[in-house]
């Protein structure tokens, strides 16, 4: 049994010790999954490399003990500790194809693993890792003996990384965001495959994520930790079922759980301490019988794959024969998992790659193929928000020139007015007057997607395309930004096309949902009914492996009927 | 363009607060500058005056660092040495800067056969050692400070053009250009306020290498015999005319390369720090 | 599938590449001569003098300056695929025979110079890397930024004036010949060699410890050590193999500076190498000397550099099996 007691944890700094982990205590059976879950910057990941002995070499334990079997792991000559892993205590990361040597084929990986603990020969090594490779339901294990990390997909390399953390029988495993990198149908599976493998070798694991239904599906007891402390720890039932704290509350409540009540936001943590909700403004509906404000009809896209021995190329049909309407005012989620071609497709909307064949008609004029010139004063309507706030914002200008820009490409009034306009923007999108002369690197992840926001609404766009506009942020903040796109849409009228891998997400914030499937649309309709009764075999795939919270299943099930 | 240049000058600073030993070398190259704006000025005799009587003496009183072959005062010669040198170094490398970018940035954000064809030529070029090119332009065409920078200058092309298409496709692959894209901004607007300056440290650091190895081009051809033409002094060529006197006067050859050795170190000194300050990832660690 | 065998289309798309560069550098030998200004043939017979008429007609045959230029640059490829690369305007001895008597004795100093670089380089750059932040990893990595900053002839002359001048323990400059006097045939190698090695030593041990420490950086560091792995085991078994393929790269684009320093190198220590006549025959404006040594150095230098893309390829199976 593994056992934390007051365990304290401080970077090394220019001015002295910053305390990153304070006074964490808890202790997981054998056979046992301890959640740990809080947002980005919790000191989460630190915790689990001090158990391993391998913290970062700035950073050092000022206080407690990790006791495996009453052994304090922490007072451990090196050589000893350097025994224990991987035999007795393991470790499974979060990106798994950058945690395995690219240069050594994944089952040398393994059978290395083994030796360094089992001196039982290579050739059992060989046969205990193929046998192991089978266990973890890699397709054609013999063939994943042979491949290199790059040749397996994510999903295969996280069960080679389980493959070799349960080689040993190891009585600790701790999983460090293990499928935070995978697609969700993947993550189920991955994650089946750590409880069920867990019931036969009887460790004690540590899962940590910052994923709550990760949590929910998986874990026995959660702990949850904020700012390096412990806020609070219950039996995931009932965690979930009745949180304690202000903190645990807000979190659960930041998560988008079923469609978005009209004038009710997501709880945010702030609120949940103030213990208010947040309302959002009322919108008027979208207009069925109006026409459509962006319709799309039977569009292809091709790429060629420079490929193979033989010259030529190999063609990938990105986007395969779509056709997608969007309304005035309404919200259309487009969902689909990595590599399904949603980014292509709103890269072809907003012309920045030029289709192969089909129609585009934006208010009833088809834009297919205007000249990139005749295409500026439609740049107007469509504006875009992109990922990654860390990546959209042009790290040499400052917040004005940001928000600024669409307004000086455009010609749009004089120096003054513009000035006039962003100030009023950025207000508009809860940041702060001061905001104006700073560059992005001085804010986080939230605020640097409300600067992209307030871009995107500069010249008063129809149609905003946000692109997994909210899949890189925390939980807690995600729950702000989604109130915000509300508030937006009820009070500019907006049409949102809502790109995103998660589920839940864009369930809460759809009026209607188009599923995406190697460039295929293979279902579309109205949320309810999609959610309620999915037609498409990919969409009951999908659905069935979103994580859910306790509680939420049952409502589900009760609209359903 | 006034915003990188202001950029440039507080990453300096920045430089030169946080680590002391950096000042030590910035003062040096400051030193040289200084040298290379006033040394006729600071030269106490006439760098040309010829003394048949006094051949390559040791330090005196009325020679500090001693004589040259010709008598010539060797702390004088080695005064106005540095200014060609540095005249062809820096128009050299504003050469190499301004041709490289360009064609970097072309053969990045440019059409497809446009890059081909741009870093095709540039490997041409790279699969000559540069010293041999300069060496036969020099021997063909003619010497002397102006076509040595623009001889040096050419030859440097291909290495900025190289840093400058790496880092435009590591920009241009960022979505905050196509932001720039979707709002419809020109290609104009794009490079000159998206690309530009999200490019320009590689390029600083690119900048101080060429430096350097422009100095050192210089003063191998001059070593060789084929730069910098005499009585004109410049101090690879002083090493060059020195090595044929190492037993007379071995303090002859020593001034002049310990110049140069220095030059070049603290430009290669302070170009290693500008590199680890603005690479973020090194800065984290 | 065998990974040799998978290296096949690699090997021969590279071959491919190299042969193109040769011809662009053959024709750009060939044309370089019409691309300075000027009338070639008064070039060659040097600016200050004044040639008769007839010593110019007379050389301008001799070139075959006087034939349409298609029929000079098919005549000229020609030449270059059979080894014959013409007579040296000197002496009219073929430039071909000069060439294979010199570029042995290049050859020779830049492979010693490059075994000096590699067993000096390596172990000082790991050295640093493993010593990271400490007083040793400042002063090597503060020797390594001396050794790329001091130009060649100044350290070849300062190790004249110590090894030669003061403690007569090696000659000077000079060459003797293998068959002649072994013995004072290498003894004349070891200056220059090291001379021109220490500079590429310095290149490698930076490029050694950069790559290191970007490799130990890396998520599966951490996998092998959480899987209990030492750190000998894991610096000599994963993380030297990763970090060899930058170090490759570097020497193969550091050999071009090598080859452009053993300009310098044979001038200071009068070794008559191909530089050496290269040099020569710049200033002789010996024009067929200098495009076949121009030519045969710059095919080295491609040569070098598919051999190194070659090994890189076998070092790094992303690269061997990205096509399949």
């Amino acid at each position: 049994m593994l056992k934390i007691e007051g365990l304290s944890i401080a970077f090394r700094t220019a001015e002295g010790l910053r305390p990153a982990v304070t006074d964490m205590s808890f202790e997981i059976a054998p056979g046992e999954i301890l959640g740990l879950v809080g947002e980005s910057g919790s000191g989460k990941t630190l915790m689990s490399l001090a158990v391993m002995g391998l913290l970062p070499p700035n950073a050092v334990v000022t206080a407690g003990r990790v006791l495996d079997q009453g052994t304090d792991l922490l007072g451990l000559p090196p050589e000893a500790l350097r025994r224990r892993r991987g035999a007795e205590i393991s470790m499974i990361f979060q990106d798994p194809i950058a945690s395995l040597d690219p240069l050594y084929r994944c089952g040398d990986q393994v059978i290395e693993a083994i030796l360094l603990h089992e001196p039982i020969g290579r050739r059992a090594a060989r046969a205990r890792a193929l046998e192991l490779f089978e266990r973890v339901r890699l397709p054609d294990p013999a063939r994943a003996m042979r491949a290199y990390p790059h040749e397996l997909s994510g999903g295969q390399c996280q069960r080679v990384m389980i493959a070799m953390a349960i080689v040993c029988r190891p009585r600790i495993i701790i999983a460090d965001e293990p499928t935070t990198a995978l697609d969700v149908t993947v993550q189920r599976q991955v994650l089946d495959l750590l409880r069920e493998l867990n019931r036969e070798v009887g460790a004690a694991i540590l899962l940590i994520t910052h994923d709550l239904g990760v949590i929910a599906q998986t874990a026995d007891r959660v702990a949850v930790m904020y700012q390096g402390r412990m806020v609070e720890e219950a039996r995931t039932a009932d965690l979930f079922a009745r949180p304690q704290q202000p903190y645990t509350r807000g979190l659960i409540g930041a998560m988008p759980q079923g469609r978005q009540a009209p004038g009710q936001g997501l709880t945010t943590v702030a609120a949940a301490a103030a213990g208010t909700t947040r309302a959002i403004a009322l919108r008027t509906p979208p207009d069925p019988s109006a026409p459509p404000l962006l319709e799309i009809r039977d569009l292809d896209k091709s790429y060629r794959v420079p490929g193979g021995l033989v010259p030529g190329a190999r063609t990938v049909r990105a986007v395969d024969g779509v056709s997608l309407s969007i309304w005035p005012r309404e919200t259309l989620g487009l969902v689909g998992e990595s590599g399904c071609g949603k980014t292509t497709l709103s890269r072809l909307i907003m012309r920045l790659s030029e289709p192969d064949s089909g129609q585009m008609l934006f208010a009833g004029r088809d834009i297919t193929h205007l000249s990139p010139k005749a295409m500026v004063p439609l740049r107007r309507e469509i504006s875009m928000v992109f990922q990654n706030p860390y990546g959209s914002l042009n790290p040499r200008q400052t917040v004005e020139e940001l928000v600024g820009a669409p307004l000086i490409i455009h010609g749009e009034g004089d120096a003054a007015s513009r000035q006039a306009r962003v100030a009023r923007l950025v207000e508009h999108v809860g940041l702060p007057r001061a905001a104006l002369s700073r560059y992005p690197h001085e804010f986080s992840g939230g605020q640097r997607q409300r600067i992209v926001i307030a871009r995107a609404l500069a010249l008063n766009p129809r149609l905003v395309i946000c692109d997994e506009a909210v899949s890189a942020l925390d939980l807690s903040v995600q729950a702000q930004v989604l109130n915000l796109l509300a508030d937006l849409q009820a009070e500019h009228d907006l049409a949102y096309l809502f790109i995103s891998h998660d589920l839940s997400v864009v369930e809460h914030v759809s009026d209607r949902i188009a599923v995406m499937q190697k460039g295929r649309i293979v279902e579309t309709g109205p949320a309810e009914a999609i959610f309620a009764a999915p037609r498409d075999p990919y969409t009951r795939a999908l659905l069935s492996a979103v994580p859910r919270i306790p509680g939420q299943s049952a409502r589900s099930e009760e609209t359903a009927r | 363009m006034t915003r990188p240049m202001r950029g440039i000058v507080h990453t300096l600073r920045d430089l030169a607060r946080s680590r002391p030993a950096i000042r030590l070398w910035m003062g040096v190259l400051a030193l040289i500058v200084l040298v290379a704006l006033f040394g006729p000025l600071m030269a106490p005799q006439d760098a040309f005056a010829i003394n048949p009587l006094a051949v390559l003496q040791g330090p005196s009183a009325a020679h500090p660092l001693g004589t040259d072959e010709f008598g010539r005062d060797l702390l004088s010669r080695l005064l106005i040495g540095i200014r060609p040198t540095m005249l062809v170094a820096l128009g050299a490398t504003a050469i190499a800067a301004a041709g490289g970018t360009t064609l970097g940035i072309f053969a990045a954000y440019g059409p497809n056969w446009l890059g081909t064809t741009i870093m095709r030529g540039v490997d041409v070029m790279l699969s000559f050692p540069p010293i041999l090119l300069a060496l036969l332009a020099v021997g063909f065409w003619k010497s002397g400070v102006s076509s040595l920078i623009i001889v040096i200058g050419i030859l440097y092309i291909p290495h900025f053009a190289r840093v400058a298409q790496a880092a435009t496709l590591q920009v241009v692959r960022q979505e905050f250009i196509e932001a720039e894209h979707s709002m419809g901004a020109p290609y104009r607007r794009v490079v000159a306020t998206g690309i530009l300056p999200n490019i320009l440290s590689p390029l600083v650091v690119q900048a101080t290498l060429t430096l350097a190895a422009a100095i050192l081009l210089e003063s191998g051809l001059s070593f060789l015999g084929l730069g910098i033409v005499p009585p004109e002094p410049s101090w690879g060529q002083m090493i060059g005319t020195a090595r044929g006197y190492l037993g007379q006067n071995p303090l002859y050859v020593l001034w002049p390369s310990a110049c140069l050795a220095l030059t070049v170190l603290a430009i290669n000194i302070i170009g290693d720090a500008l590199r680890d300050h603005l690479d973020p990832r090194l800065r984290q660690v | 599938m065998s990974p040799l065998i998978a290296l096949v289309p690699v090997v021969l798309r590279r071959l491919g590449t190299a042969l193109l560069q040769l011809l662009a550098v053959a024709t750009l030998v060939f044309a370089m001569l019409f691309l300075l200004p000027g009338d070639p043939v008064m070039i060659l017979l040097g600016q200050d003098s004044n040639p008769t008429p007839e010593a110019v007609a007379a050389l301008r045959e001799k070139l075959g300056l006087d034939r349409p230029i298609a029929v000079q640059y098919l005549d000229w490829l020609g030449g270059v695929l059979r080894g014959d690369f013409g007579r040296s305007l000197a002496n009219d001895y073929p430039v071909a025979q000069y060439i294979a008597q010199t570029l042995p004795r290049t050859l020779e100093l830049a492979v010693a110079a490059i075994l000096v670089a590699v067993v000096i380089g390596l172990p000082v750059g790991i050295a640093a890397a493993l010593r990271r932040g400490t007083l040793a990893d400042s002063l090597l990595t503060s020797a390594t930024t001396l050794g790329i900053s001091v130009p060649v002839y100044i350290l070849g002359a300062l190790l004249i004036l110590i090894f030669a001048q003061g403690l007569n323990w090696l000659p000077a400059s000079g060459y003797t010949d293998l068959s002649r006097n072994a013995l004072e045939h290498f003894r004349k190698l070891v200056l220059p060699a090291v001379t021109l090695g220490l500079g590429l030593a310095a290149s490698i041990a930076r490029m050694t410890r950069a790559s290191m420490l970007e490799i130990l950086g890396r998520d599966f560091v951490r996998t092998l050590r959480a899987k209990g792995m030492g750190e000998t085991q894991i610096i000599w078994q994963h993380v030297l193999r990763s970090a060899a393929i930058p170090i490759v790269t570097i020497v193969g684009l550091q050999l071009g500076n090598l080859l452009g320093g053993t300009v310098l190198v044979e001038a200071l220590f009068n070794w008559p190498g191909l530089a050496t006549m290269l040099v020569k025959a710049v200033g002789d404006r010996d024009y067929p000397m200098v495009q076949g040594a121009i030519l045969t150095i710059a095919a080295a230098f491609i040569l070098i550099n598919l051999a190194v893309e070659l090994i890189y390829s076998l070092l790094d199976p992303r690269i061997r099996r990205r096509r399949q």
